[in-house]
């Protein structure tokens, strides 16, 4: 059977896991690697049990990739924002865990869910108009008319053509 | 507050003990409630949470901690930070702010960085000032948005396409006159174009010159083993006697000059008049014959075998050799594109596979190779042909390969490539010669075009690759007819040789900031748009 281990989230809710599941996220392995053996449930302080969830169901589905690709393709000019269908779908939250999610693979350290959720907010900004993003985002407008002149005047040349 | 008088004492308990209740039990607590509810309570659960739908989006961008918004931007266009300023007055301070545009700027604008920062590694800009800049003279290039200026040299008349009377260092230009005996430089970096004049001291004809940091150097044409040079402060000449008279075409950079000859490579230095030869290191020298040469600098230099299946580059600071294998070009070319004919001006060399060698190494990745490639079966607008570009990273020391598609020309055997300059870090001029004429059934080239595009670059790694195709932008220089030698000036200013009208014409392109801050000054003056 597989070795498990326990993780507690920030409002303590216990979740009992794969260790191969747990880590996917570089933090908890070294973690892991660094104390051994535990019995105790390795606090999670900044993801709540919601988000964690979710996180792990992630890991889950993904505990067979193979470890990251290599980093020169970020450099490159190659940045393409397709998301594989899977993960597409398990992106379909509200904004709200969007944000959690992306915060939680920041902390956590899982760097191609990390990736997932940078390429799914930049594909909710990808091609839009600045009205449009302000719809998305549910972001007030709190430019005075001539700011708004202002600023798009001395943008201009950056406008799509 | 009619909803509030029927609240009696007992409600607010009630709700205060569920505000209490820890976080499971509140989820158990409603699950269990909505058990008991009533289809009418539905209704207004329902119009609760419609309500709310537009309160649950949050500005998410605006949260996240900049890193991950580096990120995120990595996955949009550049210009987004600038158009997305509009969002809101949060937005506008982040995208503008230093810590942003640094990130850019220093991630795809490095060379305009190091060209901003001074000595002691202070911009002497600020940070949205070069990205700002380097954005809009990118993108004023891709809509071919810039000026050009036609200056005549009645001196300088090559005779030919030969680029090798031709030579460009630093705002100044260097060529022989029709006889290939004396030598011309013009100031390029102020109007009206000053020149003067200079014989060689010898009475054999010039076949290639070379105009350097501090010296111009000359190479004789019927005994290639002879070449003079001159020190430009000084003007005083001085002979070199190579050891071999198979001399080929060479290239100078600073105060080196590296020149082919057989399977070696001679690499002067005019500061100490020391010729080194270069071998190609662990290698049987018969069995490689270099091609094309080119020294920089700081010693480094590249030589590109004519077999095209390896690049050697030796760096003269740290005194190594590299060798990269070009295996992945060769199985392109051998295995899935047909070969085209191009012929590089001064090679003379009509069976090579490739153009010419390009541009300098003071842009990373620079340019250091092009080929036109077909691909048999693919149309045009799916990248069936077009010019395949090898760069070169001098800091990562990577050499990368990429493509680039051709604006929809279909490029047939009667069009050369005659040269390419790297105008932008992705952005390639390049000019093509069409030896059929206007009448030829190719679409939208003339007899001579220059073209701009932007090429996507890539590794490509053996086996894997599939080219992406980006849609290329076309900018053509109209009163360009078959030009011979390109260069880049300075930032944002092009150099041009019109061979058959012997003339250069000088392409400027400016940024935003560069025109703001020169706004007074009548450009128009000198420049025609």
């Amino acid at each position: 059977m597989a070795v498990q281990i326990k993780l507690m989230s920030s409002d303590q809710a216990m979740l009992v896991v794969d260790k191969e599941v747990a880590e996917r996220s570089v933090l908890i392995k070294n973690m892991l690697d660094d104390i051994g053996e535990v019995d105790e449930a390795i606090p999670i302080p900044n993801v709540n049990e919601a988000v964690l969830k979710k996180v792990i169901e992630w890991c889950e589905h993904h505990k067979g990739d193979s470890p990251s690709t290599n980093d020169e393709e970020s450099d490159s000019r190659k940045r393409s924002t397709d998301i594989e269908e899977w993960d597409q779908k398990f992106m379909q939250v509200d904004q709200e865990m969007l944000f959690e999610i992306i915060l939680a693979a920041n902390y956590l350290d899982i760097k191609p869910l990390l990736d997932v959720g940078c390429k799914t907010v930049a594909n909710m900004i990808k091609g839009k108009s600045p009205e449009e993003i302000r719809k998305t985002f549910n972001i007030q407008n709190d430019f005075t008319a001539e700011e708004e002149e202002q600023i798009r005047r001395e943008n201009e040349w950056a406008e799509d053509r | 507050m009619a909803t509030q008088s029927t609240f009696d004492e007992s409600t607010f308990r009630l709700l205060d003990a569920f505000v209490a209740l820890p976080h499971v039990s509140r989820q158990k607590f409603l699950s269990e409630l909505c058990e008991h509810l009533r289809p009418s309570e539905w209704w207004l659960i329902k119009k609760i949470l419609t309500d709310r739908d537009e309160s649950l989006r949050c500005d998410i961008v605006g949260a996240l901690p900049i890193e991950i918004l580096f990120q995120i931007f990595d996955y949009l266009p550049l210009t987004a930070s600038i158009n997305l300023r509009l969002v809101s007055k949060q937005w506008n301070e982040l995208l503008s702010s230093d810590t942003f545009c640094r990130f850019l700027a220093t991630k795809w604008y490095p060379s305009e960085c190091r060209h901003y920062m001074s000595n002691e590694g202070q911009m002497t800009k600020p940070w949205s000032w070069v990205f700002e800049n380097a954005l809009s003279r990118y993108t004023a290039l891709c809509r071919g948005d810039f000026k050009y200026k036609t200056i005549e040299t009645p001196d300088i008349a090559t005779r030919n396409v030969c680029p090798g009377a031709l030579s460009y260092y630093d705002g100044y230009l260097a060529g022989l006159d029709e006889n290939q005996m004396i030598i011309t430089i013009a100031d390029l970096n102020k109007f009206p174009v000053t020149t003067w004049s200079f014989p060689i001291p010898t009475r054999g004809v010039i076949w290639s010159i070379h105009l350097m940091k501090d010296y111009i150097w000359a190479n004789e044409d019927l005994d290639r083993s002879r070449a003079h040079i001159m020190n430009l402060r000084t003007n005083e000449w001085k002979r070199i006697q190579y050891p071999n008279a198979g001399v080929r075409y060479g290239h100078a950079d600073g105060n080196f000059v590296a020149h082919l000859c057989g399977s070696y490579v001679y690499l002067y230095s005019a500061e100490t008049n020391t010729l080194t030869t270069i071998c190609q290191e662990g290698k049987n020298p018969s069995a490689v014959d270099p091609w094309i040469a080119d020294a920089y600098e700081d010693g480094l230099f590249i030589i590109v075998d004519s077999f095209r299946n390896q690049i050697v580059v030796r760096s003269g600071l740290q005194d190594t050799v590299r060798f990269y294998s070009m295996a992945p070009v060769k199985l392109i070319k051998t295995e899935r594109f047909n070969r085209f004919t191009t012929i590089g001006p001064g090679t003379g060399d009509t069976d090579m596979e490739s153009g010419r060698y390009l541009d300098g190494l003071d842009r990373d990745p620079c340019l250091i190779n092009t080929t036109f490639y077909k691909r048999p079966g693919i149309p045009m607008d799916k990248g069936g042909n077009g010019v395949y570009i090898a760069t070169y990273n001098r800091h990562s020391g990577i050499i990368e390969s990429s493509y680039c598609n051709v604006l929809g020309i279909s490029i047939d055997d009667s069009i050369n490539l005659v040269d390419a300059v790297q105008l932008w870090d992705d952005i390639i001029f390049f000019s093509m010669l069409n030896a059929s004429g206007p009448a030829g059934d190719t679409d939208r080239l003339s007899p001579s075009t220059m073209i701009a595009t932007k090429v996507h670059t890539q590794r490509i790694i053996e086996g894997k690759e599939e080219p992406q195709w980006l849609d290329s932008h076309l900018a053509s220089v109209e009163t360009l007819n078959q030009c011979v030698m390109q260069k880049r000036m300075s930032r944002g200013k092009y150099l041009f040789w019109n061979e058959p009208e012997k003339t250069f014409v000088i392409v400027e392109v400016r940024g935003i900031w560069e025109k703001r801050d020169d706004e007074d000054k009548d450009l128009a003056e000198h420049f025609m748009m």
